[in-house]
């Protein structure tokens, strides 16, 4: 047993549990302010991740636990994404109308959540995990207490979340009844023996229905739309980041280090799902006004193009899902922290709100503008590398599986009907008639500063992809492909 | 000696009347009350499984339980909040009327 | 379907750290009349001096008899009284829902001070952190130090929230 293993997961947790305890002490027109002791903190925890190295794989828990290069990658990923997140709800504190001390220290407990995701080897820890993030993101959904969009949002999370945690604990049940053990290392070992017992695949399919729901992918995409319009902004930010790509980590481990051999049975299944939840999300996002549902639509699409990652099942496609994410990451959060800043009382998250923005402050307008193309995946920004590399994944896998062209018809279609909504929201910003308020937008040097990191980690990475392409392919060498 | 499958029926008898009952009903309350049956039903198979296994010193499916109920605890916890907050706007707790939100 | 002092040991173990064997395990229930023939068959394996009144089963069957028997008995005697002494006349006073007090109007679903939820919901979580509890009393013997250490952190984290409600005051009714 090796508790200093986990060290970062406690950093995390003692550092929630002392913004609790501070907000307990702190006059209430500080409170807000707890945020950037919080962001502090975290960015403190992220540089010391930095140091970490992760060689050979380090086991804890009784192997429950795995610090792996993987592991590792997000880990620093989760951690990134909560320092900015922290951030924008600083920004967001006024329109909380109690608790705001509370809504930090729940960010950083999903956050610890997502990273021991990041590092679950056995059943027991992604469910543990995965219920840690989703039963925190109940209340940080409806965290506006008064607003009934938020409410609203979070009863439907809830019940949807909880059958599909219903669906993966009974999974996992069958799974360890046929199999004797919980562990991905031991489960490798029985897998082949195991995989003639239908319950066994019936098992495997109900985990894959609780990872579906949190990645959002087709059948099982039914709440994003409504949950991310809901939403506080910093909230719809990390679940759209942190949530998705804890989902995505786990369903990772899960396929390729627990049931590896039963996996490769499934491609056509993986291939189907992705095409379907490119398609679906791609095209109920035409219609939307509300920039928030119109994202909530888009982020069910990406989970498809991540999907065609999965589907390739080869060590450049996972490695790209890595890429895909790092992308989406700063790509996301820019736009949220925009979204965030200029929807202040603004009901309705209507695009008419992001109208003559490049008047009103340039950086914002530029910011929003840069991440819908980055979105779209028009070069030279980090999202269209990121698509480019899953799209060669799938070619090669198209060689032993001619079925994979048609994969990639559909996602290049995706992409080409994207087009036109990201597009849309840039022609709002800068091309649109009759903007209402033209009043100046004033940005606080925090949000400026995650704005510039996030726009310059945009260019750089779509630049210069090679850094974090090599460090991906480093990390899914955890994985057995 | 009850035989395992008997077990696994049951449990799956009670899945299945969670499950109807979370798809069918539109109270709140009421589905949430399907959805731990659902969990009791997985929690049922563990400690069946667990009972029959080769190694039940191995305490595997026993520890799973523990940290389910839980969580499942934790979860109504949050949930019979929740459903109390949006009472006071909606002044009902039926699913259906919660569509603020379309499109 | 036999009940005897082995199967009563075996349940006893349940800690897991002796290997349990099912067959003797899983014989442990009721099917009509067995109450008897099992109370026969374990005083029938101890040693023949001791007497059935011996047996700890006994008592149990001894207290079953008398619960049923204690309630029974005052409730007859007051449906004797009733039906000699105050045979029922009923009338709309009569069958009013409250025969003093205020009569009660609306809704069922008002709303009661948040606190009473409050009171529930923390009671709620605290009532079922404690089956972590269980494991640890079972385990306590043979337990490390940094298990007792962890252990201790999880109470801490018991502890935290408590003090954090306190503080917030959700625990003084107003």
């Amino acid at each position: 047993m090796n508790l200093s293993l986990s060290i970062l997961e406690f950093a995390v947790i003692g550092a929630g549990l002392a913004i609790l305890l501070a907000d307990l002490w702190t006059p209430v027109p500080q409170k807000r302010n707890l945020g950037y002791a919080a962001a502090a903190a975290v960015g403190l925890i992220f540089l010391a991740s930095m140091l970490m190295q992760a060689a050979a794989p380090a086991y804890a828990f009784e192997k429950m636990y795995v610090l792996d290069g993987l592991a590792l990658f997000f880990k620093r990923f989760f951690l990134f994404a909560a320092v900015i997140v922290l951030v924008m709800s600083v920004e967001f504190a006024d329109r909380i109308e109690a608790g705001i001390a509370e809504y930090y220290a729940l960010i950083m407990f999903a956050l610890a959540g997502m990273m021991f995701a990041a590092s679950a080897n056995d059943f027991i820890l992604v469910f543990v995990s995965l219920e840690l993030i989703t039963v925190t993101f109940y209340v940080l959904t409806s965290f506006q207490r008064g607003r009934l969009h938020s409410l609203e949002a979070g009863v439907k999370y809830l019940i949807l979340g909880a059958l599909a945690s219903a669906f993966l604990v009974y999974g996992i049940a069958l799974v360890f009844g046929v199999a004797n053990t919980t562990n991905f290392g031991e489960l490798m070992g029985s897998a082949r023996v195991a995989s003639a017992r239908p319950v066994f695949l019936l098992g495997l399919l109900l985990v894959l229905v609780g990872l579906g729901f949190k990645i959002a992918a087709f059948p099982f995409q039914i709440w994003a739309p409504d949950v991310y319009q809901g939403s506080p902004a910093p909230t719809t930010a990390f679940l759209a980041v942190g949530s998705k790509a804890a989902g995505f980590i786990l369903l990772l481990r899960v396929l390729f280090s627990a049931v590896p051999e039963i996996t490769v049975n499934w491609t056509k299944l993986l291939m189907v799902i992705a095409g379907m939840t490119i398609l679906y999300g791609n095209l109920c996002a035409i219609p939307q006004r509300n920039l928030k549902r119109l994202l909530g639509y888009s982020s069910i699409a990406h989970a498809g193009y991540m999907l065609l990652g999965v589907a390739a099942m080869n060590s450049a496609g996972s490695s790209a899902i890595l890429y895909y994410l790092g992308a989406y990451l700063f790509t996301v959060l820019a736009a949220f922290t925009v979204i965030c800043v200029v929807m202040r009382g603004v009901e309705g998250d209507d695009i008419s709100a992001v109208a003559g923005l490049h008047q009103r402050s340039p950086l914002l307008a530029a910011s929003l503008s840069l991440a819908m193309v980055s979105l779209a995946g028009i070069p030279p920004l980090a999202g269209f590398f990121g698509k480019f590399l899953l799209l060669k994944a799938v070619v090669e896998k198209g060689a032993t599986q001619p079925g994979c062209y048609w994969l990639i018809a559909v996602a290049i279609l995706g992409v080409v009907i994207s087009l036109y909504y990201y597009l849309g929201v840039v022609r709002a910003i800068y091309w649109s008639k009759g903007s209402a308020e033209l009043s100046d937008i004033k940005v606080s040097w925090p949000i400026q500063v995650s704005l510039y990191a996030c726009i310059a980690a945009m260019f750089y990475l779509g630049l210069f992809p090679d850094r974090l392409v090599n460090i991906a392919m480093e990390a899914v060498k955890a994985l057995k492909l | 000696m009850t035989p395992l499958h008997q077990y696994l029926f049951l449990s799956a008898l009670l899945f299945g009347v969670g499950l109807a009952g979370a798809l069918t009903r539109r109270n709140a309350i009421i589905v949430l009350i399907g959805i731990e049956l659902m969990l009791n039903a997985a929690n049922l198979n563990f400690i069946a499984f667990w009972r029959f296994s080769r190694h039940p010193e191995l305490a595997t499916g026993l520890m799973f339980v523990l940290f389910s109920i839980g969580i499942a605890a934790a979860e109504a916890a949050v949930g019979l909040a929740l459903i109390i907050a949006i009472y006071r706007h909606y002044r009902t707790a039926n699913l259906d009327q919660f569509d603020s939100m379309k499109g | 379907m036999r009940l005897n002092s082995t199967t009563l040991r075996n349940r006893s173990d349940w800690s897991g750290a002796v290997p349990i064997r099912p067959e003797y395990g899983w014989k442990i229930g009721w099917n009509g009349g067995s109450r008897a023939s099992g109370i026969q068959t374990v005083t029938g394996t101890r040693t023949t001096h001791m007497q059935a009144s011996d047996h700890p089963y006994l008592f149990l069957a001894v207290f079953l008899v008398v619960a049923v028997i204690f309630p029974l008995v005052p409730l007859g005697l007051a449906r004797l009284w009733a039906r000699t002494f105050s045979p029922p006349k009923p009338g709309p006073v009569k069958n009013a829902i409250y025969e003093c007090g205020v009569e009660s109007k609306g809704d069922a679903w008002i709303q009661f001070k948040s606190e009473y939820y409050l009171y529930g919901i923390i009671f709620l979580i605290f009532d079922v952190e404690a089956i972590f509890l269980f494991p640890f009393a079972v385990a306590f013997t043979n337990l490390t130090i940094g298990a007792f250490l962890a252990m201790m952190m999880f109470l801490l984290l018991l502890v935290e929230g408590l003090v954090w409600a306190w503080q917030k005051g959700v625990l003084t009714w107003k």
